[in-house]
């Protein structure tokens, strides 16, 4: 994307980057409470596609490779292949919380934050099923 | 030229129709799946942009529908896909899709050269 579009469009994603995280966050919560809730886990893969693809689109790569990462565990649990359990609950919410971190970062300074760690850790939580 | 734009996500509807309208193209937007089968007969596009992951119907559903109606073969359709979804773009062209270019990563002349020849060859 050229700079000038990147200008034009970064309060745009901002906005509606910061609906997907809430949505994200919101659906986390009612996974924590029932690890089958079908609603929220497909509420939870829209809003890492979307996401992922808005944040890729606008050259933030490290958060849109995150959020392919969310969005395979979702598709993998579409695909009745994987389980929600606490661990991988554990390590959204904290994804999550830096995404949210990013958002920040990305208003103030205009680049995005590392999350090689944040998909580590949610690798490590989901296993290799993610990748099937 | 008149392009149909089913996309569910506010942030790519508006940066993908502004940039169609910068190249003189009359652009409508549908936010689902109902709502752009709808608007194929109202708006009569010459070339459909179909998002396949939705909420509600859809891109699959859309492209099955249209099967249905024999309209695939007459209003040619580009999957606008993302990055990783290979299987999905197989499907789709199984089910008519003419065509794919990767949403997320822009390059606005690889997308209206796209446009252009399946258009061009709808014509023909």
């Amino acid at each position: 994307m050229e700079e000038a579009d990147k200008k034009r469009y970064k309060k745009l994603y901002l906005k509606t980057g910061r609906v997907y995280i809430r949505d994200m966050q919101k659906n986390i919560d009612a996974l924590r409470k029932n690890h089958t809730n079908t609603n929220a886990i497909e509420n939870l893969f829209l809003c890492a596609h979307a996401l992922r693809g808005q944040s890729l689109l606008m050259g933030y790569t490290s958060l849109g490779n995150y959020l392919e990462s969310v969005e395979k565990v979702f598709n993998a649990r579409k695909r009745h292949i994987l389980d929600i359990d606490a661990a991988v609950l554990n390590a959204l919410e904290a994804g999550i919380e830096r995404v949210a971190a990013a958002f920040r970062q990305i208003e103030v300074t205009g680049s995005d934050l590392d999350f090689l760690k944040e998909i580590r850790y949610l690798q490590e939580a989901a296993g290799t099923k993610i990748y099937i | 030229m008149k392009i149909l734009l089913i996309e569910d996500d506010k942030f790519f509807q508006d940066f993908y129709s502004f940039k169609l309208r910068q190249q003189n193209i009359a652009v409508a937007v549908a936010s689902d799946g109902d709502a752009g089968l709808q608007m194929i007969s109202s708006f009569q596009p010459d070339a459909i942009l179909l998002d396949l992951i939705m909420p509600k119907k859809d891109g699959f559903e859309v492209l099955q529908e249209m099967k249905k109606r024999h309209l695939t073969e007459k209003i040619p359709v580009l999957v606008f896909s993302t990055l990783g979804q290979e299987k999905d773009i197989a499907r789709a062209k199984e089910l008519g899709a003419r065509d794919y270019v990767n949403k997320s990563f822009f390059d606005f002349e690889k997308l209206l050269g796209r446009i252009l020849e399946l258009v061009k060859n709808r014509q023909k």
